[in-house]
């Protein structure tokens, strides 16, 4: 899977945020859900990680790549991090 | 004469220029007059019966010059080891695995024998291939138990009651893997009446002979074989393979010679693979972490005719002080073709359980898992108490911790950016197998010229000859060639069992040692030999020398009928980083130290460690041939779907180095073996690192990023 992410922060909020996962379908998969609810939200693992649960519970993964959506997941939140300059 | 001290010196590789130039032939380089390409119609099922083949379309492609199937070919009696099939395909009309051979497409070219094999239609009746895990068990080798010593079962029961004893019970699983040599297999054979030329990828040309005219039923000595450059083989050519003799049968029948080389798709069918394995251990442990039982068990697929037995117990038997020991070896039987010894068969897969239940009984009783490795170190062999010819692993522990850094490893940053690091080591070891070789050196005005059957498979065996032969003369290396790859010259031991500098090497160093004889009784002894061979007038001087085993045996294992017990060992330090985020691994560094005897060339030995090292990376973390669950096919048949480490995978830093050692009881010249130690140990190491960075604890090989987020 891969991930990409624009952030815009406002102090250590994030003021405007977009998130897109790669390789989960046959096309970019945006994470509109998880878009709606970034703004105003601190720029740290600990407040995005619900938020993209959130985003991710819709998943259906096939029998054997369960894992594909634990790695989706990190994905969006460390393009996310890595956007906001958090690491 | 000059004090030359050629071998244990550092020698860049002789035939370095012929393999960069492109002028190294390998064996399907030959094409002689008239050759015809052959391609092999595999069965489109893993399991059913053969009702009948339609050849017409084929026949009627331009460039096709015929279809062979089971009834143009001769019939074949059962064949002699080491045969890797007992029975050849084309004997009857049973499918025993998906790509067993049934016909074979002649064509005036490649692309026209691809073109007839594609146009060959195949009808079958299927059946339900036999899975993985869901075949038939039995023992391997008569009795289930292969060896029993001391009370396993008291020791267990001992362990749960005793104060602070351990027990330690886990099985660990490794895949199916291909050896993937670069070069495929393959065989061009060419008849002269009834003689037979065979120029053949194979590592050991000598015993193609037995099986080939036994095949055939034509006397030995009118079979020829060429095999000079062998473009690896990792153990995938060290038996003789059905296409060999298939290659010789499709040209006694067209009357032409006839090249043979699989394509990549066919080799995963028509040569072995490392079995898919289940292992077992269990061990019994006193708080201190010194062993009081240990049980291993063992489970090797193999095919549903043909029996490979992985001896993966060997590493149990052989390695710890352990007074109570049981060891099992079982098969099952499966839809595939029979797997066969890949780098590094027996204690390769042996130490992935043992090791790995070591690494566990060090994290369950709270001590350094160095400090278990000396705890259990066995100062005899614990398989029969024979005193070691050399020892060094308690060095190799040493120096390898000392260069690690291993005491003071959590002193050092536990993370680097996302990458969690941890740190992992384990024993390695492997057997000695030891071969009967010949070898001939001929001292000439121009210079030495070494003759040994050999074959260059890339380790640099013609170099290592030559700096042998060069030490015994006293002469510099560089006035030493090497005539190898035919066997009509000396008889040597194979190219595998990490056995070639033991026996040629010895066999080279009494026929050098022999000149020297033979120039002293010209009274000629004490000068430069070019010199002394002058001065005796003589154009040339011949010197043979062998290499026998104790009663004239063919093969000897571990030193077997000598007063002393002859292994390797060595250990491995891995650094691994992971990324808990995508379950990623990342081999950071890695530190290798050996105790295998005399090291005649620190380049090319340091060469193979370190490819040694590589491969265990790719086994721990990356290989896997994995069998179509519905229809019991290998799923991947290309390179392009394997998994295999490159260059972008392996950091610069891995540390080899060697314990000091001269083992005169192993070999002439004071060597044991090296090139399968190298990567024993190391997927054992790798998990062991896993563990440490973030807890998981995978006993399931190859260790896969789902298999790291899942734990």
């Amino acid at each position: 899977v891969s991930a990409a992410a624009v952030v815009r922060l406002d102090g250590d909020q994030i003021a405007a945020a977009r998130v897109a996962l790669g390789s989960v379908a046959q096309r970019p998969w945006r994470l509109g859900g998880a878009e709606a609810e970034l703004p105003g939200t601190p720029l740290t693992r600990e407040a995005l990680t619900p938020i993209i649960e959130r985003a991710m519970a819709d998943a259906a993964p096939l029998p054997q790549n369960g894992f594909k959506v634990i790695m989706a997941r990190n994905a969006a939140l460390r393009a996310l991090l890595t956007a906001g300059g958090a690491r | 004469m000059t004090a030359t001290r050629a071998a244990g010196q550092a020698m860049p590789r002789v035939e370095g220029p012929l393999k960069l130039t492109g002028a190294a032939r390998y064996a399907t380089d030959h094409r002689p007059d008239g050759v015809l390409h052959a391609v092999l119609v595999g069965a489109p099922v893993a399991a059913g019966r053969l009702r009948g083949l339609d050849v017409a379309a084929a026949l009627i492609l331009p460039g096709v010059a015929a279809v062979l199937t089971a009834a143009d070919l001769p019939s074949f009696p059962e064949l002699p080891r080491p045969a890797a099939v007992r029975v050849m395909p084309f004997s009857d009309d049973r499918i025993l695995f998906e790509g067993q051979p049934v016909a074979i497409v002649l064509g005036e070219s490649i692309e026209a024998a691809e073109a007839g094999r594609a146009a060959v239609v195949v009808d079958c009746e299927r059946e339900a291939p036999v899975l993985l895990g869901h075949g038939s068990r039995e023992a391997a080798m008569g009795d289930e138990v292969v060896f029993a010593r001391g009370d396993v079962d008291a020791a267990l029961a001992g362990a749960m009651l005793s104060d602070g004893g351990i027990r330690i019970e886990q099985t660990y699983l490794q895949a199916p893997r291909h050896h993937h040599a670069m070069e495929t297999s393959g065989t061009v054979a060419r008849w002269d009446g009834d003689r037979l030329t065979l120029w053949d990828a194979v590592q050991a040309s000598s015993t193609v002979i037995p099986v080939v005219s036994a095949a055939f039923g034509i006397d030995a000595a009118d079979v020829h074989v060429v095999a000079r450059h062998t473009g690896g083989g990792f153990g995938a050519k060290g038996y003789i393979w059905p296409h060999e003799i298939l290659a010789a049968a499709a040209a006694r029948v067209a009357g032409r010679p006839v090249k043979l080389h699989l394509r990549r798709s066919d080799q995963f069918s028509n040569v072995g693979y490392q079995p898919w394995m289940e292992q077992t251990i269990r061990l019994a442990a006193g708080a201190d972490g010194v062993l009081t039982g240990l049980e291993h068990e063992v489970v090797n697929n193999t095919a549903l005719a043909d029996t490979h037995v992985e001896p993966a117990t060997e590493a149990s038997k052989s390695l710890y002080a352990v007074p109570a020991l049981r060891l099992r070896q079982l098969i099952e039987r499966v839809s595939l073709n029979v797997p066969t010894p890949m780098r590094a068969p027996v204690e390769g897969p042996g130490l992935w359980a043992l090791e790995s239940a070591m690494n566990e009984l060090a994290d369950a009783a709270g001590l350094d898992p160095l400090d278990v490795r000396l705890a259990n170190f066995a100062e005899v062999s614990p398989a029969d108490g024979r005193p070691w010819s050399a020892n060094g692993l308690r060095e190799a522990y040493e120096e390898g911790a000392r260069r690690y850094g291993w005491r003071t490893r959590y002193q050092r940053p536990r993370e680097d950016g996302p990458w969690v690091i941890g740190h992992g080591m384990a024993t390695c070891t492997m057997g000695s197998f030891r071969f009967p070789s010949a070898g001939r050196v001929r001292l000439r005005p121009d210079g030495v010229v070494v003759e040994a059957n050999v074959h260059d498979i890339g380790t640099g065996v013609q170099t290592v000859l030559s700096q042998i032969a060069a030490e015994e003369l006293g002469i510099p290396p560089e006035r030493v060639q090497t005539r190898w790859g035919d066997t009509d010259l000396p008889r040597t031991g194979p190219t595998y069992g990490s056995s070639t500098t033991m026996g040629t090497g010895s066999a080279v160093a009494s026929a050098a040692r022999d000149v020297n004889k033979q120039l002293a009784e010209l009274g000629q002894s004490g000068r430069d030999p070019f010199e002394a061979l002058e001065r005796a007038g003589l154009d040339e001087l011949v010197g043979e020398g062998t290499f026998a085993l104790p009663g004239g045996a063919q093969f000897n294992q571990d030193g077997a009928g000598t007063p002393y017990a002859i292994r390797t060992w060595g250990v491995i330090f891995v650094e691994v980083g992971v990324d808990p985020d995508f379950g990623l691994l990342r081999l950071r560094r890695a530190v290798g130290v050996y105790s295998a005897g005399r090291i005649v060339n620190p380049v090319t030995a340091r060469a193979q460690m370190t490819g040694g090292i590589i491969w265990g990376w790719g086994k721990a973390t990356m290989e896997e041939s994995d069998q179509d669950p519905v229809h019991g096919r290998w799923l991947a048949k290309n390179l392009s779907n394997v998994a295999v480490p490159v260059n972008a995978d392996i950091p610069a830093d891995i540390d080899v180095s060697f314990t000091d050692e001269y083992d005169e009881a192993a070999s002439l010249i004071g060597a044991r073996g090296i090139g399968e130690l190298g990567a024993t140990g190391v997927d054992a190491a790798v998990a062991a690192a896993v563990h440490d960075a973030v807890g998981v604890r995978v006993r399931d090989l190859p260790i896969l990023p789902w298999k790291v987020l899942a734990g």
